[in-house]
């Protein structure tokens, strides 16, 4: 049932009152969905949920614009955005809802029997600072009778991966359990593609875990002489997914320094010895050492680990600034990548900054600057600017190159489909010619949304953009990692110039598919 | 010399053949046992039993028809059995010594029948609610020594035995869980695997326990028996609460980039914790529910990306009722800087110690003090602080005695003040506890 329009008249310094009313449908028929849940941030949020027409009301809203989320059982989220003119009381918006798809199914050991809390993850390929890499979507554990699901997945190709609960499904320290890719492969490039359409519920995903495998990896720790470390660990980190590492179980360091990891899958790890009580804690252990080792199928030994006193530098570096970018504008810092501590650049108006207490490990650098952007970050020579480094301790200045950025201009336009009608809640992406779009990319901007009328405002700096449409905002990182999405969407939208000043608005009309 | 009768040589080679052949010690040892029900004590055909001597790979055997096992060939070591099937509780446990003197080990394992309890969780107007933990809580009166505490109502602790995350359909399952009696607990600040775009969180939705209650006191728990299935679906209650409002002073005049927070701390059960916005020297916090808090500003240089190392800060306990406070205001003193030394009684060696210094609800400060002893724990929040030392190195001390001043804190802790500075007098011994 619709509600009346509520008009409330205020002192002319207040903010009109404004009714939002809307319906959730079904994307593909237009079929009105009930039962899912509205919240609307309109400086404040609101929350709602549609009604068995699949109407959803808020009223007494005050804002010029309005983000609607909505989430229900069985749909992926949606957000769109609601402009408010000057001149509205009322406003009414329909929103396209997308079926999800879902994958499910079991762990199972060697025997069939089901595997209890082991880690399951969806993944599929992304783009990663330019480079095309598996990547984790979501994990889930699975439960007493080794089941698991994971939805709320948009239409994509996946691959799923089981990580065995720690000592395999008989607990312990030892683990006799590799990780497996469905259906039960050890590496990656073997793991078996599932295809989601859109709405499909993809069950009997059984993942099959095989007991013992993988090589030994034993070596030696030498420690300092006289020095008998209360506890010492040694610890795998290894490359899951590609790229994230993840941290793994401590293994004790004997009395003689030896040390033996078995049942190691293949993979690239990072091995690090350590006197901390964990792999990489917010501050540095007081001795370690790290070096990274691939594993393949013959056992390894014979590693030595030279443990030392953990260097802790002060790294001491310049920036230099293009333009009128003033160096007390800029923002520097070190990411460290498996315990998120972030190490930050005390930065002298002349350009010279330090940054203190580095230790040994792996980083990201990062640089931002109010105005300006960001063109390298030197470590030793190396660049690190949104990439990952070793970084082994030893002296190495820092070089930081900042470019002014030209104010953010503002870009409008409109996004209709082959028959001219308007495509609400849309993600229209801008990447700087060049430059690659990505998770954590370097030079991409924002997406923006389109309204209820199909229209995006958006600011970005000047300069030379493709643009692309991705229809449905959760798909936005596959449809970006799809080549032949790419292809379409760079034939149907030529390069976009942005100039300083008004920009003629955009018009653009999605290819047919 | 007297000579033996016959009778008597007869008698001695008879004894001497019956004695016993002097036995070659055995190379190998063996297990065998049963698993077994343990409620109806019948064997379980096909479970699994697993057998892990010292660092050897494991073996495995299966129970046969009756639930016997038996493994042969092992080495002499200790060695730890178990078995599991399922729908029995994780694998049972137990200890075997195996030696040359007993070279045959004996097991019975004794697996249980394990209950479930599964549901919905809904939110308050009955649509599923995605990625929010459900944990089965056991209540114990307080004081009690348990691990895992979840909640506290002033009579009872509410401890945490299993957890599990709802599924995009709103649904969860906890097992394995004993014959007992549990709370069901939704912890609505959780939402992590709702999905790409998850929704913003909604503050007016309350943790809850099962059907639909801020306070298990105003619940009942679930009662489990073994092997059971119970559901339980829970709606998530909303409620508003009051918006505290008040100023940070002494923040005018900070050093450029330096940020602060305000934090609220839940002192009564049930209370509703977090961070309140902060704009300018203004902070606000909304849905506050009734009860008493403290308010804790910290104030942070730029780089603090962390929060650890707090410039200056304020505490203060409030009452919140139904009605909206304003007016309240933090008052930031700088934090202090306490500094201490290590010392060892005389005989034992000087090694390097780890100091933890503990304080409720914040990460701990850690301190790596070198055979000098002398250390300096910078900026730290005002509040009531433990201690925890431990030696760097396998030397055989421990921290007899930590004092503040002339005051013993070692086992109650001391408090932290904006006046605080030490010394922090820690007393290493060697002796044996």
């Amino acid at each position: 049932m619709r509600r009346p329009t509520v008009l409330l008249l205020l002192s002319s310094a207040a903010v009109a009152q404004v009714a939002l009313e809307g319906d959730a449908v079904r994307k593909s028929t237009g079929e009105p969905l009930p039962g899912v849940r509205v919240a609307a941030m309109c400086g404040q949020t609101s929350w709602a949920a549609t009604d068995a027409a699949g109407h959803f009301y808020f009223s007494g809203l005050a804002a010029e614009s309005c983000m609607l989320s909505l989430d229900g059982a069985g749909w992926l989220p949606r957000n769109q955005l609601v402009t408010i003119g000057p001149q509205d009381t009322h406003v009414t918006v329909q929103v396209p809802m997308t079926p999800q798809a879902s994958i499910a199914g079991k762990v199972v050991d060697e025997s069939g029997w089901p595997v209890a809390q082991a880690s399951v993850t969806v993944a599929h390929y992304g783009t990663d600072n330019g480079v095309r890499r598996m990547q984790r979507v979501r994990s889930v554990e699975t439960d007493d009778r080794g089941e698991y699901r994971i939805g709320k997945l948009p239409a994509g190709r996946y691959y799923v991966r089981v990580r065995p609960p720690e000592g395999g499904p008989w607990g312990g320290n030892q683990p006799d359990y590799q990780p497996a890719w469905y259906p039960s492969a050890a590496d990656t490039a073997d793991a078996r593609a599932i295809d989601l359409r859109e709405g499909l519920d993809a069950a009997g995903i059984d993942v099959h875990l095989a007991r013992g495998g993988g090589v030994e990896v034993s070596g030696r720790v030498i420690l300092p002489d006289g020095y008998q470390p209360r506890q010492g660990y040694l610890y795998m980190a290894w490359e899951d997914l590609g790229a994230t590492p993840v941290p793994g179980t401590g293994v004790p360091i004997a009395a003689d320094g030896s040390f033996a990891l078995r049942h190691v899958g293949p993979g690239k790890y990072t091995l690090t010895a350590s006197t901390s009580y964990a792999l990489d804690n917010s501050a540095p252990p007081r001795y370690m050492t790290t070096r990274t080792l691939v594993v393949a199928g013959q056992n390894i030994d014979g590693i030595s680990m030279n443990v030392a006193r953990t260097a802790v530098r002060e790294l001491r570096g310049t920036i230099v600034c293009e333009g009128g970018v003033k160096p007390d504008q800029v923002r520097i810092a070190l990411q460290r990548r498996i315990s998120a501590v972030r190490l930050m650049a005390k930065v002298e108006p002349d350009g010279s900054f330090v940054i203190p207490g580095v230790w040994p490990g792996r980083y990201t650098g990062s640089v931002s600057a109010d105005g300006g952007a960001a063109e390298s970050f030197l470590l030793g020579g190396q660049e690190i600017l949104n990439r990952e480094i070793d970084f082994d301790g030893g002296e190495a200045s820092l070089r930081v190159i900042v470019k002014e950025r030209g104010t953010p201009d503002r870009v409008s336009g409109a996004v209709t489909d082959a028959s001219d009608r308007p495509v609400a809640g849309a993600s229209v992406v801008f990447v700087p010619s060049g430059a690659t779009y990505g998770l954590s990319p370097s030079g991409t901007v924002r997406p923006a949304s389109t309204d209820q009328n199909g229209a995006f405002t958006w600011q970005i700096p000047p300069g030379v953009y493709r643009v692309y449409v991705v229809e449905e905002p959760a798909e936005t990182d596959q449809a970006m990692a799809d080549p032949d999405f790419l292809r379409t969407q760079e034939k149907a939208f030529p390069p976009l110039t942005v100039l300083g000043g008004e920009n003629p608005r955009l018009k653009l009309v999605l290819p047919s598919n | 010399m007297r000579m033996l009768s016959k009778s008597a040589w007869l008698a001695a080679a008879i004894a001497l053949c019956l004695q016993p052949a002097r036995t070659q010690a055995p190379e190998k040892a063996s297990i065998a046992g049963d698993v077994v029900d343990g409620s109806t004590g019948r064997g379980i055909s096909g479970a699994r039993v697993r057998i892990q001597c010292g660092q050897d790979d494991p073996l495995f055997a299966t129970a046969d028809e009756q639930g016997g096992f038996r493994l042969t060939g092992l080495n002499f070591r200790s060695c730890q059995a178990s078995a599991r099937y399922p729908g029995f509780m994780g694998a049972q446990e137990a200890a075997l010594q195996l030696s040359p003197s007993s070279p045959d080990g004996q097991v019975r394992l004794e697996l249980r029948h394990y209950a479930v309890i599964e549901g919905k969780v809904t939110d308050t107007v009955g649509v599923p609610v995605a990625g929010v933990a459900v944990e089965a809580l056991q209540r114990y009166p307080i004081g009690e020594p348990h691990n895992g505490y979840i909640y506290n109502d002033g009579n009872y602790q509410y401890v945490g035995s299993q957890r599990a995350v709802t599924d995009d359909l709103g649904e969860y399952r906890i097992a394995p869980l004993a014959a007992g009696s549990y709370y069901i607990f939704v912890r609505t600040g959780s939402y992590y695997a709702s999905g790409p775009q998850s929704q913003p969180f909604d503050a007016r939705a309350r943790n809850t326990f099962y059907p639909h209650s801020l306070k298990p006191s105003d619940t009942k728990p679930v009662e489990l028996a073994e092997g059971k299935q119970l559901r339980a679906d829970v709606q998530i209650a909303r409620q508003g609460g009051a918006r505290l409002s008040g100023r940070i002073l002494g923040l005018t005049g900070a050093q450029p980039g330096s940020f602060a927070w305000v934090r609220i701390i839940p002192l009564s059960p049930g209370g509703s914790g977090g961070f309140a916005k902060v704009t300018g020297d203004d902070f606000t916090a909304a849905d506050i529910l009734p009860g008493k808090y403290i308010l804790e500003a910290g104030q942070f240089a730029a780089d603090d990306m962390f929060s650890q190392n707090p410039l200056a800060a304020a505490r203060r306990t409030v009452e919140v009722g139904a009605e909206d406070a304003a007016g309240i205001d933090l008052a930031l003193a700088p934090t202090p800087d306490v500094s201490g030394t290590v010392i060892f009684e005389s005989g034992c060696a000087a090694v390097p110690v780890w100091i933890q210094l503990q304080q409720d609800s914040y990460t701990p400060r850690s301190l790596h003090v070198d055979t000098d002893g002398r250390f300096v724990a910078q900026h730290l929040f005002p509040g009531q602080y433990k201690a925890y030392v431990q030696p760097e190195t396998l030397a055989n001390t421990f921290a007899a005695s930590v004092k503040l001043g002339d005051t013993e804190v070692l086992k109650d802790g001391f408090e932290v003040t904006a006046e605080t500075t030490g010394p922090l007098r820690i007393a290493m011994s060697c002796a044996t506890r």
